[in-house]
């Protein structure tokens, strides 16, 4: 394909041009097109199409291509080899520069998107740089279309900072020229502070340098690594000879910063002035990136925050840390790890790190709980310097500096609040954070979002999610609104090192009974949704899997979205289930039960289970009814098992079973859901038949006639039995093992706190002693109460 | 009298086929008899249709990559 079909264009932005978000730069919606279009011959089938659409035949081959691993696409599309010796290599410049879209076994697809570049220019490579790796490592040359989509979406990016320090906000670039090309504009000169005479002067400086900072828990291995490293060199020097001069993505990084030790031009603007300097550098098409130079805020307070000795740092989670600190100061960014590799602790350690007043937001009470239990967990923090702030606690931190723990809706709510609830909001509001840390970040819709960023003033933030996707498409602007991912593990290079268990996924292929099938067919889609979950074939399948897997000796948790099967499943099949309704304590014993009584291995629950529970001895998941297409909770569910106890045993599988009726609905959703671990890598397997299960005793609904029961229960089901209530679904799990109050053998728990709050002083909020006030409050009693008043 | 009508017998895979069938017919009356659970003998005419139709039913549920 010649390179004139191919060009890059803006999409059809233009139209709606007046309600672009200000914080986006302009080239964000830059893209790679396609125009070659003209393909619409009907004659042709689909794969002919594609044939001659993806023809690449015409791009030659370097004539060692071999032994280089990349495809550069002119679409922005990278294909790598993962079989490659230097893939290794490869993935990690590639991870930096572009975003993975699937990681399977050998071959890699990764896209080059303007997102992507912002991200590596942030963590400062530099334009060229990555052009001349992206043509070392290509089979092909790279064409002028991809260099110059580079160029384009590089050239203005990062190249500008916003630097706090000394609680001052500077302006500052290693490119004196742009600064002075800023300079020009209006806005940005009446921001400026002048310091100096001459209004045009620059202040110059050392960069800072990766060396001054020590990223807490790291320290200590320095002198380790250092072996380690030099051994590493070695091996790159001997690649190196190989393939004339290859970079990799560390020793860049080093260069990087030999290069920027030489100097810095800054200019000091008016704090005041800060958002609008924001807004006018991405209009004219410098955005800045935000930097936090926390080591010389002198205002606001340290907090005494260190990690406990005994927590020791995953290589992986190091390497998240140091492109968050990579040149001696906070930037703000995404991190994306898989359910299980210890995001909070990764959370946690910024936190040490910055040592500054933080905010932490999560998706519910019971995260916040478990995030308060964490930082003291891995933390030497003191009680009375972590807060939480819920609709049940409201508590503010002891000292000037400390962590605040709280839910995006306590923040967001826009409706009436009550009375502490509103002064908590006023001390938020009035602090300056030095970081905020965003847990699950890709739940919050970028609206929500925005509004959490004007309430609070924060220097930097943190995103954590496992599972950057949406089935909207609401989490792009994430990447402007935080900062860019900073770092996307991959799933399976963790499962074989050992952080995640190994996982076998199966889809089971269930046959539909002819009776419900023929009701399949007539009825409306929400009785439609409930027969395939009802299917007695299905629930003869789940049957099976779980006598088979229980007498393998692993622990099962049978997932299902709708109410309706779940009870039906778990009263037929004997076992205990916890949906929204469940109280604390019943959940509380059924899972202490789930965990230590040998005697019960099987549990049942619903969506509630979906995120935030935290079962180490599940090894086994079967799958029974879910929520759509939905890619983000197929992956949230397999979290569940990822973090299994015996995951390092030799030989050890865990298991995920996705139970699909056929020739429904179901099917498809359920190939959807796949997709998202698909791309990180994991294969499924399809079941159409498990051996040996016509001969298996006691199976439920064997005769002709329970099955015609089932059908008349099931359609007979209404849509409340099938729903759970709203107040079951705003609560998630409330429990968790770590709940370390709760002994093993019994309730008796043990808890030191206020002499108050023993005698239930907590509670107490409001008593009026006017007496003209309190009248008037007894006026206003209900009618039912006079009758009684009366009668005395 | 005795009616003559021309026909096709129609074997099928498995019971979910033979649903979607019956399903059809009380749409379009093509059924001549019900034979058992596995063959159908149906009006010749609207073999072509019942095809279409079948076909159809059974794509809808298959998860195309290519609509992305």
């Amino acid at each position: 394909m010649s390179e004139s079909n191919m060009q890059y264009g803006k999409r059809s932005r233009e139209a709606s041009f007046d309600d672009r978000d200000p914080y986006l730069p302009k080239k964000a919606k830059l893209e790679l097109v396609n125009t070659q279009d003209s393909y619409n011959d009907n004659n042709l089938d689909k794969t002919d199409s594609i044939y001659i659409k993806e023809n690449y035949t015409s791009l030659q081959l370097k004539p060692d291509h071999r032994s280089r691993p990349l495809w550069v696409c002119d679409d922005g599309r990278i294909i790598l080899e993962a079989f490659s010796p230097i893939a290794e290599q490869a993935q990690d410049f590639l991870v930096t520069i572009s975003e993975p879209v699937t990681r399977p076994a050998h071959i890699h697809e990764y896209k080059l998107t303007p997102y992507s570049l912002y991200a590596a220019v942030s963590v400062g490579l530099e334009t060229e740089n990555i052009i001349e790796v992206l043509n070392r490592l290509s089979k092909i040359p790279v064409s002028d279309t991809i260099k110059n989509f580079i160029r384009d979406c590089t050239l203005s990016y990062g190249k500008v900072k916003l630097v706090l320090k000394h609680n001052r906000y500077f302006v500052e670039s290693i490119y004196p020229d742009i600064l002075q090309k800023l300079l020009k504009d209006p806005i940005i000169l009446n921001a400026k502070i002048n310091s100096v005479t001459n209004k045009n002067e620059l202040m110059t400086e050392k960069a800072p340098n990766s060396k001054d900072i020590q990223i807490a828990g790291i320290d200590k291995k320095t002198e380790v690594k250092t072996e380690q490293e030099q051994e590493k060199i070695n091996e790159k020097k001997k690649e190196d000879d190989q393939f004339g001069a290859f970079i990799s993505i560390e020793k860049e990084d080093d260069e990087d910063e030999e290069l920027r030790d030489e100097v810095v031009h800054s200019f000091e603007i008016e704090p005041a002035c800060v958002e609008d300097v924001k807004k006018r550098c991405c209009d004219i098409d410098y955005p800045m990136l935000e930097e936090y130079d926390f080591k010389n805020d002198t205002i606001n307070t340290n907090l005494e925050i260190d990690l406990k000795p005994t927590t020791m740092i995953r290589p992986y989670q190091e390497k998240c840390l140091s492109k968050m600190f990579g040149n001696g100061r906070a930037r703000s960014g995404i991190i994306v790890l898989p359910c299980g590799a210890g995001k909070t602790l990764v959370g946690i350690t910024a936190a040490c790190t910055i040592k500054k007043s933080t905010l932490v937001l999560c998706t519910s009470a019971v995260s916040v709980e478990q995030w308060a239990r964490e930082f003291k967990q891995w933390s030497n923090i003191k009680d009375g310097q972590i807060a939480k702030f819920t609709s049940e606690t409201k508590e503010k931190f002891m000292g000037d500096a400390g962590i605040v723990i709280s839910t995006y809706t306590m923040v967001t709510h826009t409706g009436k609040r009550a009375y502490d609830t509103n002064k908590m909001m006023e001390f938020l509001q009035s602090k300056e954070w030095g970081f905020l840390l965003l847990d699950e970040v890709h739940v919050v819709p970028a609206n929500v979002f925005r509004k959490v960023l004007t309430t609070v003033a924060a220097h930097t933030k943190m995103g954590l999610t496992a599972t950057l996707v949406r089935e909207d498409d609401k989490i792009d602007d994430l990447n402007f609104l935080i900062g860019p991912k900073l770092y996307e593990a991959n799933w399976m290079d963790l499962a074989q090192k050992g952080h995640i268990a190994n996982v076998q996924c199966a889809e089971v292929w269930c046959d539909v009974t002819p009776e419900f099938y023929r009701e399949y067919l007539k009825r409306s889609s929400r009785i439609r949704r409930l027969l395939y979950a009802m299917n007695p074939i299905k629930f003869q399948v789940c049957q099976y899997l779980i006598n088979y897997h229980e007498s393998r000796g692993d622990k099962i948790i049978v997932f299902s979205d709708n109410v309706f099967a779940l009870k039906n499943y778990a009263l037929k099949l004997g076992k205990p289930y916890i949906f929204g309704p469940t109280s604390q304590t019943e959940r509380l014993r059924i899972l202490q039960q789930f965990q230590n009584n040998p005697n019960l291995n099987t549990l049942f629950l619903s969506k509630v289970g979906d995120t935030s529970l935290d079962l180490p001895e599940a090894t086994c998941l079967i799958q029974i009814s879910s929520h759509y297409g939905s890619r983000r909770q197929e992956a949230q569910r397999l979290g569940r098992i990822l973090r299994a106890k015996r995951r390092n045993d030799e030989g050890f599988n865990a298991f995920f079973y996705s139970l699909v009726s056929r020739d429904t609905e179901e099917m498809l959703y359920s190939t959807k859901r796949q997709q998202f671990l698909i791309d990180q890598g994991y294969s499924f397997k399809v079941i159409t038949h498990l051996e040996g299960i016509e001969k298996m005793k006691d199976l439920v609904f064997s005769t002709h006639e329970e099955q015609i029961e089932l059908l008349n229960s099931t359609l007979n089901a209404t849509e409340k039995d099938e729903e759970e209530s709203d107040l079951a679904q705003s609560d998630d799990v409330a429990f968790n093992n770590r709940n370390r109050g709760i002994s093993r053998y019994g309730f008796a728990t043990r808890r030191e706190t206020t002499l108050k709050s023993h005698s239930g002083g907590d509670d107490m909020a409001y008593i009026e002693y006017n007496r003209a006030a309190a009248a008037n409050i007894q006026k206003k009693r209900n009618p039912l109460f006079k009758k009684y008043k009366n009668r005395k | 009298m005795v009616k003559a009508q021309k026909g096709a017998l129609i074997e099928v895979s498995d019971p979910t086929v033979k649903s979607v069938l019956l399903e059809l017919d009380e749409e379009h009356h093509f059924i001549i008899k019900d034979l058992d659970d596995t063959h159908v003998f149906v009006n010749s005419i609207a073999v072509e249709m019942i095809r279409e139709k079948l076909d159809k039913i059974m794509e809808d549920n298959t998860y195309k990559i290519l609509e992305e």
